[in-house]
């Protein structure tokens, strides 16, 4: 049984459609990569999947209840970090944590030591005298410290240094080992490329892609670039090939993944010296499905 | 001088936010003013009717206490103008307490100078472009002012001179404020101490009027408020007060340039004190108590102080009483009858002033959703209504927790003062019964929140209504049914009137059914984030 389940949400602002459709399923236990330009309609569905929005039309259960409704029961087993941290500017940090902690039904003690520690965040200060980051950390420690089923993080390391972002990462992957569900919406696409089993890419309010990374790279060209023993001609009449850039004996090109061994029996008419094959980077998927957006 | 790069543009900037907000504020009390007059004007046509009144009005040691004196009785500016000019002063000095604090303190806090601070703006544009803002309207509302009067039939010379008195309130607010917003780094301790000095000028005041003639009586000429009223128009028309208001102006702005000289932006002149790393907050409760436990402390020193000084006087009424004045009040029902009345008065109005705790402390809810804090507390299992009574408990057992200490403390107070404690009841109830329409109002600013959660100023405006409605609707001559709209209209003026139980009863209902319609309304709707 998934863990959240969505269909055919719609949401309306006035006479924008922020959710148009949306349909989407996250598996117990897995990183649920959430991907999509600014405006798609992140941040909006995990309102709802809140309980903070109500949708006009379609249905979404988390931990098989409903989210509007079921508030009380499900928050308990949900931590949240928003993607826009707002605390109250004469609380210092160390009171948030626990504020929120407790509100949500309880804090590991040991846990949150250990993650103001990892974070370097001094929880003595007010929140008002943090930086953004720093504002982020209070909001992230509170929700790694608490014992829920599933976490919903909106950006959760836009505003963290990169040694946050991997001290946040190395604790992702604890949960998960640990059965726990993280939905993730993120715009760092490495970091959600190293992190996620499956990803959604969301447009326009509903969801374009889906699917685990090799799953989705499958449907895009792998990246090929060769040294040959000579010019190479007769490269562009193979199928599936796209990008092709010559210079000298140096080649460099697309080609779909079915039609990948064409391309190397060409090179290889050729005889090759080196070669270096990548798989499209999740930057590459996400970028190609945008193209269209700006033609 | 350097350093005002970028004012203009900050001006129009200020301007652009503002543009309804002033507008409507000056314009409403223009007509306010307008139709004050005419009303008057109506009602004493005859000099010697007038005169009585006046004396009469001037007896009360209530009207002393919230208007000042009538300097001239038999001048038609001065009755028609008593209570409008007062609630002209305080409205203007509220205005230009809340332009100077939007425009600058606000602003940084909310980050928004951030933004700006990389462009071309010197470092005292900001405060220059509030300040020149809130003169402006201070001008503004002074010119319309003189205008309503005088158009409503009195004397161009007693109308400009209350016009300028009115610029001269907003004026010295301006300067308060100018350097309440140094003082502190948070947007709501600039807030506490310009309407904190705002309140003490109205006691200062108070005081001085109620002890005119004697040594006390100095103590008029110590506050914004006084000033303005001495200007005297329609009774001596003296202009030169007004250099009293415009020189503390200038001598403000000037220590408000120099602290603003030493600090960084968005910091105080108070260093930030490092705070605990363990918190003891635990749920949303627990939350709104710290949110709001400051202000509510200020609250109930103020009302306790206050309260103090009402109940002393009661027994000091027969102090004012001239000889045709008594003779008025024999026909009115003797000097009990005036007494009854001075209570019934007095706790009417700290009833109003407990509203605008109640009002104020129910709209944090407002403040919490469109900062983000509320996301994140309705993100845990608390849920919309516990999120709503956090607060709400609050506003409703403070209001009534703060006309109680009111009802009491006057009881207590002139039980000392008189030595005896048969009167402490008919003192306190006064208070009591007052909490019932206080407790509607709070209702119906959490119905505000509920459904209205884009405009939360309606809450103000209800509020602001029902007081126009106390205060004018019988002079202006409103339909009764107008003037029932306000909760305030239903309940026995203690002493005054006889007690009766179903209004009471009604009023508490009518705050049950608004409570439970509030919780609907917040249950159905979705979280409007900033």
């Amino acid at each position: 049984m998934s863990i959240i389940e969505i269909r055919d949400l719609v949401k309306t602002f006035g006479r924008t459609r922020a959710l148009d459709h949306l349909t989407m399923d996250v598996q117990p236990g897995e990183v649920h990569g959430f991907l999509g330009p600014n405006g798609a309609g992140k941040s909006t569905t995990l309102r709802v999947l809140l309980g903070l929005l109500k949708a006009d039309s379609g249905h979404a259960t988390i931990l098989g209840g409903d989210p509007w409704t079921d508030i009380e029961s499900l928050h308990r087993r949900i931590s949240y970090v928003p993607g826009d941290v707002a605390l109250w500017p004469n609380l210092t940090g160390g009171e948030v944590i626990d504020l929120i902690g407790r509100m949500r039904g309880g804090l590991d003690e040991k846990r949150r030591k250990e993650l103001v520690a990892r974070f370097d965040l001094d929880p003595t200060k007010k929140a008002r005298a943090y930086s953004k980051g720093n504002r982020q950390k209070v909001a992230l420690i509170s929700a790694l410290a608490s014992d829920a089923e599933v976490y919903l993080l909106d950006e959760p390391t836009s505003g963290l240094d990169p040694l946050m972002e991997s001290t946040f990462a190395e604790y992702a992957r604890e949960m998960v080992a640990d059965g726990r569900t993280i939905l993730l919406s993120s715009h760092i696409l490495s970091e959600v490329e190293a992190l996620s089993d499956r990803i959604s890419i969301i447009r326009n309010g509903s969801v374009i892609e889906t699917g685990t990374l090799a799953e989705l790279r499958h449907l895009h060209a792998t990246n090929v670039a060769a040294t040959l023993r000579q010019t190479p001609t007769g490269l562009d009449r193979v199928p599936g090939v796209s990008n092709l850039v010559i210079a000298g004996t140096h080649v460099s090109f697309s080609v779909e993944a079915e039609h990948l061994d064409d391309a190397l029996a060409a090179l290889g008419r050729h005889g090759v010296s080196a070669l270096t094959c990548q798989p499209p980077t999740l930057e590459q998927l996400f970028l190609s499905k945008y193209e269209g957006q700006l033609t | 001088m350097k350093g005002f790069v970028g004012t203009w543009h900050l001006l129009r900037l200020a301007w652009r936010r503002d543009r309804v907000l002033i507008p409507a504020t000056v314009i409403s009390l223009a007509v306010l003013i307008y139709y004050s007059v005419v009303a008057t004007l109506a009602l004493y046509s005859n000099v010697a009717e007038r005169v009585i009144a006046a004396k009469a009005a001037g007896a009360m040691p209530s009207v002393i206490a919230m208007y000042g004196h009538i300097y001239d009785p038999t001048s038609l500016g001065g009755i028609g103008t008593a209570k409008v000019g007062m609630i002209g002063f305080l409205t203007m000095a509220i205005l230009a307490i809340a332009i100077v604090r939007r425009h600058t303190r606000a602003e940084e806090e909310s980050g928004r100078f951030e933004l700006l601070g990389a462009t071309v703006y010197g470092r005292r544009a900001p405060l220059a472009a509030a300040v020149t803002l809130s003169l402006l309207t201070s001008l503004l509302a002074g010119v319309l002012t003189a205008v309503a009067s005088g158009a409503g039939g009195l004397s161009w010379t007693g109308s400009w001179a209350m016009g300028l008195a009115v610029t001269a309130v907003g004026l010295s607010w301006t300067g308060i404020t100018a350097i309440a917003v140094q003082l502190s780094e948070s947007n709501r301790t600039c807030g506490a101490f310009a309407f904190g000095s705002l309140a003490l000028a109205f006691f200062v005041r108070m005081i001085g009027d109620l002890n005119e003639g004697s040594f006390l009586g100095v103590l008029t000429w110590l506050s914004p408020l006084g000033w303005a009223q001495q200007v005297r128009p329609f009774a001596g028309d003296r202009f030169w007060v007004l250099v009293i208001p415009a020189v503390f102006t200038l001598a403000c702005l000037l220590v408000a340039d120099r602290l603003q000289a030493s600090r960084d932006i968005s910091s105080g002149l108070f260093a930030q004190r490092p705070g605990v790393a363990r918190g003891q907050l635990g749920s949303a409760e627990d939350l709104a108590q710290r949110l709001q436990r400051t202000s509510l402390i200020g609250w109930a020193v103020s009302f306790a102080l206050l309260a103090v000084v009402l109940g002393f006087l009661i027994d000091n009424l027969t102090g004012f009483i001239t000889d045709e004045a008594a003779d008025m009040l024999r026909k009115m029902g003797g000097v009990g009858m005036m007494t009854d009345l001075y209570i019934s008065v007095e706790a009417g109005f700290m009833a109003l002033a407990a509203a605008v705790f109640g009002v104020g402390s129910v709209l944090r809810l407002h403040g919490e959703e469109s900062s983000g804090h509320a996301e994140q507390i309705l993100a845990t299992k608390v849920t919309r209504t516990r999120f709503l009574a956090s607060h709400g408990v609050i506003a409703f057992v403070g209001t009534a927790g703060l006309m109680i200490l009111v009802g009491v403390v006057m009881g207590l107070s002139h039980a000392i003062a008189s030595g005896g404690w048969s009167d402490f009841w008919r003192d306190s109830t006064a208070s009591f019964v007052q909490i019932p329409p206080v407790l509607v109002i709070v209702a119906i600013a959490c119905v505000v929140f509920a459904w209205l959660p884009r405009q939360p100023w309606v809450a103000w405006l209800v509020l602001a209504a029902c007081f126009v409605l106390g205060e004018f609707g019988a002079l202006l001559k409103l339909p009764d049914w107008i003037q029932q709209l306000s909760p305030f209209a239903h309940i026995p003026k203690l002493p005054a009137e006889p007690m009766s139980w179903t209004p009471v009863l009604i009023l508490l209902a009518l705050t049950a059914a608004l409570v439970a319609a509030a919780v609907v309304g917040l249950r159905r709707r979705d979280l409007a984030t900033a």
